[in-house]
């Protein structure tokens, strides 16, 4: 495992991971995996900004989806670890 | 190991990283790239006239030539419910407000913990409502009275009817706007006067519709405006409207669904109005032209905003604007100065209120229209002619004095009627671009909870910004 302790040596790691992850994914999962991101920070914003409107069950129901796909990528991003060492 | 083979291992393994490197790189990259995308989304969806019109009412509304005519303030709601009920509606409103408070109750269906409760919110409105009563309260039957006089008050003699010579029209208009905000406004537009939204008469007696003040509103060869007996005379040069837009506090509005919380944003905004329009007509007077501040009176204001390009019309009778939506108050002055007029705007209501009826629905009086538009008002005070949704102004303001206090209801469910968050800016581009998506925007809205009534107590809790209106929106 690589240790780096500044951002710019984290930034350049994690570029070169999503580098070699884009390279070797098939492109529509990497598509899947930005419009996901996207929208997980999307909900999760609408959660927070409905909190500030004064919008409770708006917050509540933006804040579940922003979890759904928070467990989503979780998920998926554990599955393809485990896959790789049982094809081994 | 040594540090060569460690060094070479690292090489090999580029994806290797910490999950708390990458947790704090993710954040980071993920703020940045969200607040750099949020401002482009907002300009690409925000309500940017999606078609172009061209100027001129009849372009914008659908009418019945012979039949769209001048209206007459004596039709207006408050002056034709004060006839049915043989005295100025405002003293029953205001009898009941107080038998209310008596009660523990700010509105017919809105209790509060205590007299002493009850108390407060009432002075929230009489505060609010002070500079609207002192300078002409609402405007209607006030025109070139007081401080909404046509003629200068504090402007340097010098300055009173003398304009510089060769004046550009494009440079008038930005600095005229420029004031108009400086002065309060939230929006403004300018606008070609149609004549037809120019009252034909006026009444003086506030809320009588058959009292015997009443007076021609004329337009004459004259070079300022004045007022006998039995006119009001407006130049013929009078050519343009500067309209603004001043925000109610949305927050109040959906405290009800009538409630003095309600009356207190809306009369904080006629006091609001009270400024702007005053300042910006002696502004304007004193760079030497004529100027006929308005507030209510003087002509209708929706058809002026509309023209001005600062909204269209909703199923609710009421101007819908793109920044808020219905929850605003529109305060106008005419003036000869030569200016610039905007365009109206489409983005999308006549479309989406078709569908929406979210409105009528809810309007505990009963007084909004799920009919298609029509050219016939269902009572005298609205105004035939115009193809459009009429409001029944005689049963909405019964329910404002069986309520004793403000309704606003169709205000505060409006889908339009939404914060400043970036989220709605991008419902808003949706309801625009792709109208045939607008039949599911109104139980999502419901879905949502927006617009549901809310508690007097927010009141005392929310944040407060200066004059209760949203920040976040002045940009």
């Amino acid at each position: 495992m690589t240790e780096t302790n500044t951002v710019a040596g984290a930034t350049k790691d994690l570029l070169k991971a999503i580098g070699y992850r884009i390279k070797n994914a098939k492109w529509w999962k990497t598509v899947l995996w930005v419009v996901g991101f996207v929208l997980a920070i999307g909900f999760l914003w609408s959660s927070v900004a409905s909190i500030g409107e004064y919008e409770p069950r708006a917050a509540v129901i933006y804040g579940v989806i922003f979890l759904i796909l928070l467990m989503l990528g979780i998920v998926a991003a554990f599955q393809k670890p485990h896959s790789a060492r049982a094809k081994k | 190991m040594s540090e060569k083979e460690k060094s070479e291992i690292q090489k090999e393994k580029p994806k290797a990283v910490s999950r708390r490197n990458f947790l704090k790189v993710a954040g980071v990259s993920a703020a940045v790239g969200i607040a750099a995308a949020v401002p482009g989304a907002k300009n690409a969806l925000s309500a940017t006239p999606a078609k172009k019109l061209k100027m001129g009412a009849e372009e914008i509304y659908k009418s019945k030539k012979g039949v769209l005519k001048r209206f007459s303030e004596k039709n207006m709601a408050f002056k034709r419910v004060s006839e049915e009920y043989g005295k100025p509606w405002f003293k029953l409103w205001f009898k009941n407000m107080l038998g209310l408070v008596k009660k523990s109750k700010i509105g017919e269906s809105v209790p509060v913990k205590s007299v002493k409760e009850a108390r407060a919110h009432v002075a929230l409105w009489v505060g609010a409502s002070t500079w609207n009563k002192l300078s002409q309260p609402y405007g209607e039957g006030h025109e070139n009275k007081g401080f909404l006089s046509w003629n200068p008050i504090n402007v340097p003699p010098m300055f009173r009817g003398n304009p510089e010579p060769n004046p550009d029209p494009a440079d008038l208009t930005k600095k005229v706007k420029q004031m108009a905000r400086f002065f309060g406004a939230n929006r403004v537009g300018i606008a070609k006067i149609n004549r037809n939204w120019v009252y034909n008469e006026i009444c003086r007696n506030e809320y009588f519709a058959d009292a015997p003040i009443t007076k021609k509103m004329v337009f004459r060869d004259v070079k300022t405006p004045n007022e006998t007996e039995t006119e009001l005379i407006i130049p013929d040069t009078v050519k343009y409207a500067i309209v603004m837009i001043l925000d109610l506090n949305r927050l109040a509005t959906q405290i009800g669904p009538a409630s003095v919380d309600t009356s207190a944003a809306t009369n904080l905004a006629y006091s609001r109005m009270g400024i702007t329009d005053i300042a910006l007509s002696e502004a304007i007077r004193s760079m030497g032209y004529n100027a006929l501040p308005g507030k209510n009176g003087l002509a209708m204001s929706i058809p002026l905003a509309i023209d001005a390009g600062l909204g269209q019309l909703g199923r609710n009778g009421l101007l819908i604007t793109p920044d808020y939506g219905p929850a605003m108050r529109i305060g106008k002055v005419l003036t000869d100065m030569p200016l610039i007029p905007d365009k109206p705007i489409d983005f999308g209501v006549t479309e989406f209120c078709d569908k929406c009826k979210k409105c009528a629905e809810k309007c505990p009086a009963k007084a909004i229209s799920f009919a298609e538009r029509s050219y016939e008002p269902p009572v005298e005070t609205g105004n035939p002619g115009s193809l459009k949704w009429y409001v029944n102004g005689k049963k909405c303001l019964r329910y404002w004095v069986q309520s004793g206090a403000s309704c606003a209801s169709c205000q505060a469910v409006c889908p339009y009627t939404k914060g400043s968050f970036w989220g709605h800016d991008v419902m808003r581009g949706l309801i625009k671009n792709v109208p045939a998506l607008n039949p599911i925007w109104k139980p999502m809205d419901d879905m949502f909870g927006y617009g549901e009534i809310r508690s007097p107590e927010l009141v005392w809790n929310m944040k407060m910004s200066p004059f209760g209106i949203d920040v976040d929106k002045e940009i």
